[in-house]
């Protein structure tokens, strides 16, 4: 499957409708999706960059951000 | 049997949809006539998914991509195996509040200005609590966290101790990082070698506005005013001169009345080359706001959220292609599932308080009865907190382990759950809800037009 990083088009962005409990697909028998699909970030769980350290970013979430991901480096 | 995943969400562009799985991080582009019909059959309630409506590989790829779960699979359980990885796994930080006295007295400090320090002897007490703590664990980093008050109001206590923390990190092959929060009034001249001899590699730095409101907000208390109040103009000129040296966190704090100084501030920053300098600045929006039960009387004070987010969306946008803008949810610019906690949550972190108390989190420096231990060994404190902590798990929370939030969220602020403050986790709620597919869709150049919150069927999918 091909890797993508960015896409240069900018088109508007609306959601799926998702007001439904359970969305309304139509399957008909027989059929298979035809979709191209494009991966642009893989399943691997990246490594840490930044650590919250203390201090509130106003969110309740910390915004004394260090930089930990060489920490465990020699 | 396969399920789709509680973690799918998908959003709609004009010429694609993005289907994103909050607990892998996968994203995918879909296109094609049947887009819409997969995105919508992959979120919301579970359901059983059947292979054959998929070609071979799209399935395979989808299941290995966690869109697609195998009946086996217990989602929730990896979440928890991750989050209790990342608490034993996150690097060591100290936090040294080395003063809870500051020269500055701002309106909005949750911190009491009292005169309790560190002394020389808390240091060795400090090396004590490193030596056992490193003896039992398998940790190669110690990163330390110089804090206030002002941190450099008590820089006796700082020179010494970050130098005997230094020998003892030598000694035992500990590899050594260093940061300080300062309000940037009381640094020395020899920036540099200070920098350099307390191995100091990240500097925040507070804004209050421009001079005007700053110079108002964080006014020097009257026994450290010696000549005019004019704390912007020392501040400024020193994080100019902490650029050519060390990363620098521009900390804006915003509410109600400041709030139109931001882009004036950031005009002149980049007029100053503050963004292109050999260490360029990290502007970080900050929220005024109750951060600690001692300054609850701001939380009606504070921006909403949703005013809040409106902001950091406008400073994103000014400052693309010039600056850089952190925000603390989404720290790496994309919402990739957490693999870390807060140093509150890390097992190995902990504060050390002015009051020679410890504590997990920074905020509650001062609020004795947080305290979980104490620097002396013969202290007969009290400490209730430290069952919590130690349990503190959002996957089994009522709430968070239903949320479709939860891998990139980990249930928020520990310290919020421990008060008991709702208001303040469903704020944290909002926050996803607003912004998640922004989040994804910005990632990849794509512009957002639709301010439509996520709805709660989505946070809370049925059937799992």
């Amino acid at each position: 499957m091909e890797s993508k990083k960015t896409i240069s088009r900018r088109p508007s962005m609306k959601f799926i409708a998702s007001s439904e409990k359970a969305p309304k697909v139509e399957i008909q028998a027989g059929m298979k999706f035809k979709v191209e699909a494009i991966e642009l970030v893989d399943a691997t769980l990246k490594p840490i960059k930044k650590g919250a350290a203390r201090l509130c970013g106003g969110t309740s979430t910390c915004l004394a951000l260090i930089d930990i991901e060489d920490l465990e480096m020699p | 049997m396969f399920y789709n995943s509680r973690y799918n969400f998908c959003f709609e562009t004009e010429s694609c949809h993005l289907l994103y799985n909050s607990k892998s991080g996968a994203t995918v582009k879909l296109s094609g006539e049947d887009a819409v019909i997969l995105g919508e059959y992959l979120i919301g309630a579970k359901r059983q998914v059947d292979p054959d409506l998929f070609d071979i590989d799209l399935f395979r790829y989808l299941a290995a991509s966690g869109f697609i779960v195998d009946a086996s699979v217990d989602e929730l359980l990896d979440i928890r195996e991750r989050y209790w990885k990342a608490r034993g796994e996150t690097p060591v930080v100290l936090t040294i509040t080395t003063t809870m006295n500051c020269n500055l007295g701002c309106y909005y400090c949750y911190e009491e200005r009292i005169e309790k320090k560190l002394e020389f002897k808390d240091a060795d007490s400090i090396i004590q609590k490193l030596e056992t703590l490193f003896s039992q664990s398998n940790k190669k980093s110690l990163h330390v966290d110089w804090y206030g008050g002002e941190p450099l109001l008590n820089i006796e206590f700082m020179e010494s101790a970050s130098l005997l923390i230094q020998e003892f990190c030598q000694k035992k092959g500990i590899n050594y990082h260093s940061s300080i929060i300062s309000n940037g009034t009381l640094w020395p001249q020899q920036i540099e070698s200070f920098l350099k001899r307390h191995k100091i590699r990240q500097v925040q730095i507070s804004f209050d506005g421009l001079k005007e409101n700053h110079n108002a907000r964080r006014r020097y208390r009257k026994e450290f005013l010696s000549g005019e109040n004019n704390s912007y103009d020392l501040t400024f000129s020193l994080v100019e001169k902490l650029l050519d040296f060390v990363t620098v966190d521009i900390r804006f704090n915003i509410d109600w009345r400041n709030k139109d100084d931001i882009f004036p501030f950031l005009d002149i920053i980049s007029e100053r080359g503050w963004f292109d300098k050999m260490y360029p600045a990290i502007f970080q929006p900050a929220r005024l706001s109750a951060y600690s039960e001692r300054s609850a009387f701001m939380s009606k004070k504070q921006l909403s959220i949703k005013d809040f987010d409106l902001i950091r969306e406008k400073i994103s946008k000014k400052l693309a292609g010039i600056g850089k803008i952190e925000e603390s949810e989404v720290p790496d610019g994309f919402p990739f599932p957490k693999t870390f906690v807060c140093a509150a949550l890390a097992t190995d972190s902990f504060v050390v308080g002015a009051d020679q108390l410890i504590y997990r989190c920074g905020l509650q420096v001062g609020e004795t009865n947080r305290a979980t231990q104490s620097l002396q060994t013969d202290s007969n404190h009290h400490f209730s907190d430290n069952g919590f902590w130690d349990t503190f798990d959002p996957t089994i929370s009522s709430s968070c382990s239903k949320c479709s939030f939860l891998p990139v969220c980990f249930g928020g602020c520990p310290k919020k759950h421990l008060e008991g403050d709702q208001s303040a986790l469903d704020e944290q709620s909002e926050y996803w809800k607003n912004n998640l597919a922004q989040k994804v869709v910005t990632y990849f150049g794509l512009e957002t037009l639709s301010k439509v919150p996520l709805t709660k069927e989505l946070q809370f999918r049925e059937g799992y």
